[in-house]
């Protein structure tokens, strides 16, 4: 099943997302990356309710050209929190239209004006909240208690990369249908990178 | 030989309702005409320090039976002849038509809520010049503000808005006003821009718009230092004000006077326009009252 999560450090965002294409009760792909960097400095993981895969992809290649307009248009690219918000804006809108969007997002960025991480989660209904880590899918269930507990926003890297291993190692034990591959994306002062963990 | 200037042609354009068509020597007279009736307007100066920035216009409609009691009390301060707020963290000073500006002024304040609907954060600077800009140059060309692409897409099925040719407008003549703006924004922090009615736009250190900015601008390029203080730049605004306002005598009758900081704790820009008893202060503490004008008006701030 679909999982994503983030976590914010100190200068850094950790984002992670399962790699797995499913239609109905089968793995169509296993290699799909469902993180989408926008901008030189913010991430967005997507996912959607089964079945509705397309509709992710849709939306969220429609948030990457708006986003990168809007950074051609003015020179400079918008701020996490305010893609956060035009982004929550547009799926407001889809949700009231004849035929809403199903998708939920994460989205986190680097704000290089005042040089600290940001992370917003946001859901299909338009719900937007600024968090210092979150998570979507059934992982969710396994992993908030876990960063509950083990989560520093004063964290080094590694001491963040350890802490979302934690919580793919409890979701990979205890999630049923638990997804084999993880991407898992970096954002920080230097931009957007991936790494293995 | 090229075709001659043809007054009948431009006059036949004009009553198709263009706003401007090219003369032979390449120039478009009506954006000349604009700029020379700003040339007469009322000076707006202003200075970007590291710590903030200053403006301080020179108010024209003046009379001792004009009924300004709404400028002691009562809105943001100013009396609302040059100086307003366009958002919380840009100010504008205006030269040129009072009614013109007040459309422009409108449109600014609009162009920057329709940012904070959208993006929720306030509209930087340089963008809400650009704005105005976008509309300023539309009446040089096809006359009109309609915008040649969507301000923003809001859902997918927008898409078509991508492809909508501009509507066709017919404005009679360019807007006959300049702007300072003087604002904050994350980005670039503290920044001052000029917008003329060509639409053209351009960041400055200290600039001034209206009569006399020649002279205000040489006594600028000579007094201005870098990392300026916002102290400092208020001594120095109100200074070459004082030289170049036709009248002698400075005070709050004449003067519009307004400062873009940032708030100590808050961290957030805090724009103060002076209402007319908090100027007469100002000048009392700079020294630059009507009593000691003569003095006062050549000796470089003590404080500086």
């Amino acid at each position: 099943m679909e999982t994503s999560f983030a976590l914010t450090g100190k200068g850094y965002l950790i984002m992670a997302a399962d790699t797995t294409a499913a239609r109905s009760i089968v793995k169509m792909k296993v290699d799909e990356d469902k993180i989408k960097a926008l901008s030189p400095h913010l991430l967005m993981a997507y996912s959607g309710e089964p079945g509705k895969t397309r509709d992710t992809v849709q939306f969220a290649e429609y948030v990457e050209r708006n986003i990168r307009l809007y950074q051609i248009r003015n020179l400079y690219p918008l701020r996490p929190a305010a893609a956060a918000s035009w982004i929550r804006r547009a799926l407001a809108t889809s949700l009231r239209s004849r035929k809403p969007y199903s998708v939920n997002l994460l989205l986190g960025g680097y704000d290089t004006a005042t040089h600290d991480p940001h992370l917003y989660w946001i859901d299909y209904l338009g719900t937007m909240t600024e968090v210092p880590f979150a998570a979507h899918g059934y992982g969710a269930y396994f992993a908030l208690s876990l960063l509950d507990r083990y989560h520093d926003p004063e964290a080094t890297l590694e001491e963040g990369l350890a802490t979302l291993r934690r919580c793919l190692d409890e979701v990979a034990k205890r999630l049923v249908v638990s997804p084999g591959k993880y991407k898992v994306k970096i954002v920080d002062k230097d931009g957007v990178r991936e790494v293995e963990l | 030989m090229a075709r001659r200037y043809d007054k009948t042609a431009a006059k036949r354009n004009d009553d198709l309702g263009r706003t401007t068509i090219f003369s032979p020597e390449g120039r478009l007279y009506q954006i000349e005409y604009a700029m020379e009736a700003i040339s007469h307007a009322g000076t707006v100066l202003g200075v970007l320090a590291k710590d903030g920035v200053v403006l301080a216009a020179e108010k024209k409609v003046t009379g001792k039976l004009l009924d300004l009691s709404s400028a002691k009390d009562g809105g943001y301060g100013g009396s609302g002849e040059k100086i307003y707020l366009l958002n919380s963290n840009v100010i504008g000073g205006v030269a040129g038509l009072t009614a013109d500006a007040n459309s422009l002024v409108n449109y600014a304040r609009s162009a920057a809520q329709q940012h904070l609907l959208n993006y929720n954060e306030d509209i930087p600077v340089e963008l809400l010049a650009q704005r105005l800009c976008d509309m300023k140059q539309g009446y040089t060309q096809y006359g009109g503000a309609s915008y040649p692409y969507p301000l923003v897409l809001y859902s997918a099925s927008a898409y078509y808005q991508l492809t909508t040719p501009p509507l066709a407008r017919t404005g009679l003549r360019p807007f006959g006003v300049s702007i300072l703006y003087a604002g904050y924004d994350p980005h670039y922090h503290f920044q001052l821009y000029h917008s003329d009615p060509s639409g053209n736009y351009s960041g400055w250190k200290a600039t001034c718009i209206g009569a006399n900015n020649g002279t205000a601008q040489s006594l600028l390029k000579q007094e201005y230092k870098d990392d300026i203080s916002v102290k400092d730049a208020v001594g120095l605004v109100l200074r070459t004000m004082s030289k170049t306002m036709d009248s002698t005598t400075l005070g709050s009758e004449k003067l519009e006077f307004a400062v873009l900081t940032l708030d100590p704790t808050t961290k957030q820009p805090r724009a103060k326009i002076y209402r007319p008893s908090e100027i007469d202060a100002l000048l009392l503490s700079e020294g630059l009252t009507k009593k000691d004008e003569d003095d006062a008006e050549m000796k470089p701030a003590a404080s500086a």
